[in-house]
Parts: structure tokens; C-alpha cells; sequence
């Protein structure tokens, strides 16, 4: 395979030399794109990079929306993917907690109280299906139609990972029986 | 939303410094020229990985299909490709460099997609007169490691870091004995244990695998403390003799480089696979930071150069490592590690095959495929024998099966085809079906002899037979569509096919476990000849074949399931074993076992032994009636 063609093809492409479309992006869907990478990677580090290489993605293919619904699906998706890798590649995540007497520190994310700390401690040591759901139904006020649609699966599959997150949670002592 | 997750989301920000950071970047990008070469010398670190992504990203705007840089030809090939041993450490390390210079300047990556394993349950075997039911296994005869293991006489359960002894001895079954491998195992100074992963029984031998994790870095704790990481190093075979099962005696341990993947056993010989991750950065004058090792007896020692060869598109410093042991002489056979990794095992009679996606994905496009490697195990010597890439992903390992010398591959493409790929033994492509179904994956696949059955799912469940008689023409021989899809397939005698999975309706799939009979006697016109929907809404027969207990011959059909109070509110939350029985068209539940005393859907398994049915897990093993499922006995562990 050659690359050249490929440059050649490339190079008339007009070159961005204002970032106002992703600053608007990054003001609307930072926090999102934030908190799902921390909830999927459990670390700042590795949030971070995320957060960057999502944005910087963003910038650079400036993808055709139809609608902001599709923009923010776009958003989702290329994050969940980054925090794969991230998780996958990331000495972090490598680290492996054996025993109760040992804490784990990698890179944590401090929230301010220690009920805070169990409650995101709980939420995302959830297996990821389950993370996601859950992130979008409490942290961005995501219907199950519109998770289902982000996501791509069934409102049945939406609403049972619902289901199924929020017990675990509670097991997992990070939510009070409501 | 609730207050303790506003109070989280108001936390969850990114910082200012990031934005700043991102900021940067953003002009930075902005500013480079679009010329495939200047990038890395532009940027280093971070920015160089990130920038040097969005470059690919663009190169492929204008070539949807191709990847970037000098790597693997486009999704769409088959490719058979030669091995390479490497002659020296030298050589070795050279490669596994470039491969980690690539991955760590490269946008594209490797997502292990959790390879889950799935199989049939159920060759009973009847060694001692006494019928029962093995792990439901992929391919009769090769055993595969699992969490509760039987001879028929004493049943093995796994309970973190120790394996539980109870003898089947119907209402007095009792505890016979513990084994603690941490008494055992030669562990070495600062390495941890991890609990036990899977075991694996032969005649008097039993093999319990756990990894051996290396202590890293100290770090300082929020609160001042220092605080111990640890990470795998190794994972370790530890042979035990329980000719006497009150009285297990350890026998000796084999360790390789890597976390656990799988245990097949063929004969007496066990075949162990890991996967080793290189996680920092390799140093020419360490071997050990690039070289796989192994152990015995808690004795290390680095794989000979000759062992360890190169995948030509290996794109991620991870080596599969695969090791083969004779559990009567305790002797290790043979030993090979190849550069590229594995995450989905599959073993014929003659042939390991290992598996790994490789996940390229780019802001604008993925171009993922499998790569692929025949190992033969003459002696339990694992050797390289072909290697090839194939287009898409593979569902697990039910997707690859050796016939009459060829192998079939199904896969789904990322343009959503689902393929099915017949390669011979140098695994170059003999015949293919390119197009099973459009725009749906793959959900279950089954193979039988010159037919296989195949479930694709979108928002509705087709299973298709296929034809595979003639490698080199393989095709469709008919279509059933169904609301709902299966995820597991197995073979029911005389022209049925078992299929469990989702129920749905036009829709999707819908809340509950689906069990269908298909009479697929003519392929060219399959039926569904029975159905039962299980209100559940979980359960891990779903995904690991290990996890379903299949009764062919007694017509049982048997696994865990936990429901909770639908959504909002309701929360009657249960987990329970469940048997069904199959007779005259109709499922019809046998009984159920409450599993709160015994351990969680995922932990537990289901046994026949005799003419009694055993629930084991790490809390408990419940003794039932075969029909009705009664208790009559139980046996706690602790």
C-alpha cells in the first residue's frame, strides 16, 4: 500500500485554522466527555488524555451533525472507545488490587466527602455496559429511549442494564435502598 | 437526578490546567501541515500520539478504507502470513521496540473486547460406573478449566485463593478437604498471590491456576501512607495429587509470563495460555523487560529465542505464551510464545488456534481484523505453524472450528457483515461466504461437521444453516427469522438444536432468557418447535458456555439467573439455578434453587452426578433430586 496517493488526495483538504466550533463543543459536552472517560478509566490520568484525544479528534475531523442528539451520541461513542484503549494500553489499569489490606491509589479521583468517594467507587467498579447506562441516566439525565439510541441497543437491553446497575450499586453499598 | 450524583457530577470536570492544556493543543494542531512524516518530529510525547492520530484521521478521509502507515493491508483480505522465529535476543528485542515505538506514537489501538467463552455442556462421562456431567465443553474429549470440577466421586469448588474438596455422596456429601495454594505455592519475597482463576482434573491429578503478582511502585497516599501496587507477572499451574481427596498432596508448579487466558486438557497433557503484556518499555540489556519467562518450581528462567517468534503484524507489545505439561510425569512438554497476543483460544484434537482482534479505530474509520494463529501440539510440543489475517472480529470461540483439515471462521465485519471464512492449513483462504447477513453481528455460532448454524440479530433473530461440505463452496442453505436472537448453540440429538438467548418482539429483544428448540432434521427448512421464555434478567449463561449445564441424554437443561424488581421501585431481587426439561415439544421447569446460600450466578455451577443434582459454589454445595430438584442435602463452606 502506498501512501502516497493517499497524501496527495489529502493535501487540497482546507486546514482549520479556527477552533470556536470545538470550544463550543468542549463548553457544551465537556463535562460529559469528562465524566464518562474518570467513570471508564477510575483515573484522572487517564481521563485526561481522553478528554484531549476526544476534543482534538473533534477538531480535526469536524464530523457533519444532524442534530445535537447526533453530536452528542458522536461524543459518547468516541470516548467510550478512547477509555477502551486507555484501559487497554494504560499501566494504570494494569495494576491489579489483590487483597483488602491493600488500597489501591493509582491516579484516584478525590470527590470531597467519603460518601462520595463510595458512591463513584461503587458506580465504577460496575461492568462497563452496566457503567454507561447508569452514567447517562444519573450524570446526564439521559432517558432510556435516548440512552438506547446512543447507545445503540434496545430500550429492553437500556432498561435491564438500568436495572441490573442499580442493584449492583446497591450490593455494592454505593446506593441506599430508595 | 439525586443529590449524592449531583453532588459527584459537580465534581466530575475537567480541570482548568486540561482546558488550557487542550486549548494548546488545539492551536497547535491547527498549525501543522498536513505532510505524513513531519509529525513526529513536530510534537513529543502525548501531543505527538494525539496529533500524529489526527493525521491518520485525516490521511483516511479521503481513503475510507485504508489504514494508515505501513501496516496490514485493508479489512477485506484474508491474508496468510509467515512466521518468523527470532534468532536471537537481539532480534527479539528489536521487534518488540518497533512494535512498542509504533503502539506508543500510533493512534491505532487494540481493545481487548472480552473474549467470552461460551460452550456445550455435557459429555458425561462414565469412568467409575458412576454418570456425570463434565464442564460443558466446546469439543468432546478437550476439557476446558473451570471454576467446579468432578470426577464423579468428589467435586472441586474454587473459593478465592483456595480450592473446597466435597465429596458427592448425595444427602452425605460432606467436606473432605481445603487446599490453600498459599501454603504451597513458592511464592518468592514481596510477590503476592492471586486468588484461584480456574482448575483442571485428570485422573489423580488436579491443576489449580492462580496468578503471581510483582510488587511496583510504593506511592504516597492521600493520607501520607505509603501504598503498595502490584501488578500480574506470572500465572502458575499448581499440580496437586488427590488420589486421596481428604488428603491432597502438592505435587509441583509451572508458571509463564502473563495473565491466565485458558486451560485445555487433551489426554494428560494441559496446555496453559497467557498473555503477556510488556508494559514499560523494553531495555536491550535486560531481557527480562522483553523476553516471556518460565517457571518451575518457583525457579524462573527466560524462553530460549528460538521460542519465541514474531507475529509480522503484531501491533501490540503483548506475547501469547503457551505452554504444554504432562500432568503424570509433572513434566513441562514444550513451551512457545508469540509476539502479538491472544485473547481468544480455541483446540482442536491437532491444532491450538489463537485469536486476536486487532482494533483500529480512527476518528473517521475502523478497519479491524482478526489475526490468527495455528499452533500444532504434536507431543505436546506447541509449534507455529501458519498465521493469517482475516477481516472483522470474532464473537468467541465457538467462531472457529477445525474440519477434515480445514478451519471455519465467522466473523462480523465492521461494516457490519457477518463472513464466514474456510481456510486451509497454512491457513490461506480455500472458500467464503461474504455475506451471511447485511448489517447485523454475529450472535451465537455453532458448528457441526460439514453444517453450521449461525444466529445473526438486529432486530430480529435469523438463524441461518450453512452448507459447508465443499470448503471451497460454502453457502446459505436456508433462513429462519424470529423475534429475539440466541446467544449459545448446542447440539440436541437426532435434529434439534438448542438455542438459549433473548426473547423479542419486532422491536428488539425484550426482558427475559429465552430457550427455543429448532428441528433443523432439513436444513433447507428449519423450524422452532418449541419456546419458553424465563422471567429473568441476567444470567450468565448468556455469555460463558461453562456457565449452562446440558443434559442431552436425561434432557435437562440447567444454569444460573438472578432477576431484579423491574426498574423503579419494585426490588425483589432474587438469584436462583434453574433446570428445565425438554420432552415432547415443550420446556417445562424441572425446579429451581435459591442461591443465596450458595454464591453468585456467576460463581455457581450445576452437576449431575449419579442420580443426584449438585449446585457448588463458594459458599455452599446444595445436593438435590434429579427430578423436582429437592433438597436432600447441603454442605457448607464457609
Amino acid at each position: 500500500m502506498s501512501a502516497e496517493p493517499q497524501l496527495a488526495a489529502v493535501e487540497p483538504l482546507p486546514v482549520r485554522t479556527e477552533a470556536d466550533a470545538t470550544h463550543r463543543a468542549v463548553e457544551r459536552y465537556g463535562q460529559m466527555v469528562f465524566g464518562v472517560a474518570l467513570t471508564h478509566t477510575r483515573n484522572r490520568g487517564d481521563a485526561d488524555d481522553v478528554f484531549q484525544e476526544v476534543f482534538l479528534a473533534y477538531h480535526r475531523r469536524q464530523p457533519m451533525f444532524n442534530d445535537d442528539e447526533h453530536e452528542k451520541a458522536w461524543l459518547l461513542n468516541a470516548t467510550l472507545k478512547l477509555a477502551k484503549k486507555a484501559n487497554s494500553t494504560s499501566w494504570r489499569t494494569r495494576v491489579v488490587p489483590i487483597s483488602d489490606d491493600v488500597e489501591v491509589p493509582q491516579d484516584s479521583f478525590e470527590f470531597a466527602t467519603d460518601e462520595q468517594q463510595r458512591v463513584f467507587a461503587a458506580l465504577s467498579s460496575l461492568p462497563e455496559n452496566y457503567r454507561t447506562v447508569l452514567h447517562l441516566f444519573y450524570f446526564e439525565d439521559q432517558s432510556v429511549k435516548q440512552i438506547s439510541e446512543m447507545l445503540g441497543i434496545s430500550e429492553a437491553a437500556a432498561k435491564m442494564r438500568l436495572s441490573r446497575g442499580r442493584a449492583l450499586m446497591r450490593e455494592n453499598g454505593g446506593l441506599d435502598d430508595e | 437526578m439525586n443529590d449524592i450524583f449531583k453532588q459527584l457530577h459537580d465534581q466530575m470536570k475537567p480541570r482548568q490546567e486540561l482546558l488550557d492544556q487542550l486549548d494548546a493543543k488545539l492551536k497547535k494542531a491547527d498549525e501543522v501541515p498536513v505532510h505524513k512524516g513531519k509529525a513526529r518530529e513536530v510534537f513529543s510525547g502525548l501531543l505527538a500520539a494525539a496529533c500524529f492520530a489526527l493525521l491518520a484521521g485525516v490521511v483516511i478521509i479521503s481513503q475510507p478504507t485504508a489504514r494508515t502507515v505501513s501496516q496490514a493491508p485493508s479489512e477485506g483480505e484474508v491474508v496468510a502470513v509467515q512466521a518468523a522465529p527470532a534468532a536471537d535476543y537481539a532480534e527479539l528485542y528489536s521487534s518488540v521496540k518497533s512494535i512498542w515505538d509504533q503502539a506508543h506514537r500510533n493512534s491505532g489501538w487494540a481493545a481487548p473486547e472480552g473474549a467470552p467463552q461460551a460452550m456445550p455442556a455435557g459429555a458425561a462421562s462414565s469412568e467409575v460406573g458412576v454418570l456425570y456431567s463434565g464442564t460443558n465443553v466446546q469439543v468432546e474429549g478437550i476439557d476446558e478449566g473451570d471454576i467446579v470440577k468432578t470426577d464423579g466421586k468428589t467435586i472441586f469448588v474454587v473459593k478465592d485463593q483456595q480450592v473446597l474438596a466435597v465429596s458427592a455422596e448425595g444427602a452425605d456429601s460432606k467436606l473432605l478437604s481445603t487446599i490453600s495454594v498459599a501454603d504451597d505455592a513458592k511464592i518468592g519475597d514481596g510477590k503476592r498471590l492471586g486468588d484461584v482463576q480456574e482448575m483442571m482434573l485428570a485422573g489423580n491429578r488436579l491443576v489449580v491456576v492462580a496468578s503471581v503478582y510483582n510488587p511496583t511502585d510504593f506511592y504516597e497516599g492521600e493520607n501520607g501512607n505509603a501504598q503498595q501496587d502490584y501488578e500480574v507477572a506470572e500465572t502458575r499451574a499448581y499440580l496437586y495429587d488427590i488420589s486421596a481427596p481428604n488428603n491432597p498432596k502438592y505435587v509441583s508448579e509451572f508458571g509463564q509470563s502473563g495473565s491466565y487466558k485458558t486451560t485445555r486438557l487433551l489426554g494428560n497433557t494441559l496446555y496453559l495460555v497467557t498473555e503477556y503484556v510488556i508494559g514499560e518499555e523494553p531495555v536491550e540489556a535486560v531481557p527480562e523487560s522483553f523476553v516471556p519467562q518460565v517457571s518451575t518450581g518457583g525457579t524462573s528462567s527466560l524462553m530460549d529465542a528460538a521460542k519465541c517468534q514474531v507475529a509480522p503484524e503484531a501491533d501490540q507489545t503483548a506475547y501469547s505464551v503457551t505452554t504444554g505439561i504432562d500432568l503424570t510425569s509433572a513434566k513441562r512438554t514444550g513451551e512457545l510464545s508469540v509476539l502479538g497476543g491472544a485473547e481468544t483460544v480455541y483446540m482442536s484434537e491437532t491444532n491450538l488456534y489463537l485469536a486476536k482482534t486487532d482494533w483500529n479505530y480512527t476518528a473517521t474509520t475502523e478497519a479491524t481484523n482478526v489475526q490468527l494463529a495455528r499452533i500444532s501440539l504434536n507431543g505436546g510440543v506447541p509449534k507455529l505453524e501458519a498465521q493469517a489475517k482475516i477481516p472483522g472480529y470474532l464473537l468467541n470461540q465457538f467462531a472457529l472450528d477445525e474440519y477434515e483439515g480445514y478451519l471455519r471462521v465467522a466473523t462480523t465485519t465492521v461494516g457490519n457483515d457477518v463472513q464466514l471464512t474456510i481456510l486451509d492449513s497454512s491457513l490461506s483462504k480455500v472458500g467464503q461466504i461474504k455475506r451471511i447477513a447485511k448489517d447485523e453481528a454475529l450472535q451465537s455460532v455453532r458448528f457441526m461437521g460439514a453444517v453450521g448454524y449461525a444466529v445473526s440479530f438486529k432486530q430480529t433473530d435469523p438463524l441461518f444453516a450453512l452448507d459447508l461440505a465443499n470448503p471451497a463452496k460454502p453457502k446459505v442453505i436456508s433462513e429462519l427469522k424470529l423475534p429475539g436472537f440466541s446467544s449459545y448453540l448446542h447440539p440436541w440429538g437426532d435434529g434439534l438444536l438448542l438455542g438459549l438467548g433473548f426473547p423479542g418482539d419486532e422491536n428488539g429483544t425484550t426482558q427475559g432468557i429465552k430457550l427455543s428448540m429448532f428441528d433443523v432434521s432439513d436444513p433447507a427448512s428449519m423450524k422452532e418447535i418449541a419456546q419458553k421464555v424465563i422471567k429473568a434478567d441476567y444470567s450468565p449463561a448468556t455469555d460463558d458456555h461453562k456457565a449452562i449445564y446440558v443434559d442431552v441424554e436425561r434432557s435437562l437443561i440447567g444454569f444460573a439467573a438472578g432477576s431484579y424488581g423491574y426498574y423503579e421501585g419494585d426490588d425483589t431481587a432474587s438469584e436462583d439455578y434453574l433446570v428445565y426439561s425438554y420432552a415432547d415439544g415443550k420446556f417445562k421447569k424441572v425446579g429451581e434453587v435459591d442461591l443465596a446460600d450458595i454464591g453468585e450466578t456467576g460463581q455457581v455451577r450445576g452437576l449431575q452426578i449419579g442420580d443426584g443434582f449438585y449446585v457448588a459454589g463458594p459458599k455452599q454445595v446444595g445436593v438435590y433430586t434429579l427430578d423436582g430438584l429437592r433438597e436432600v442435602g447441603a454442605v457448607g463452606l464457609g
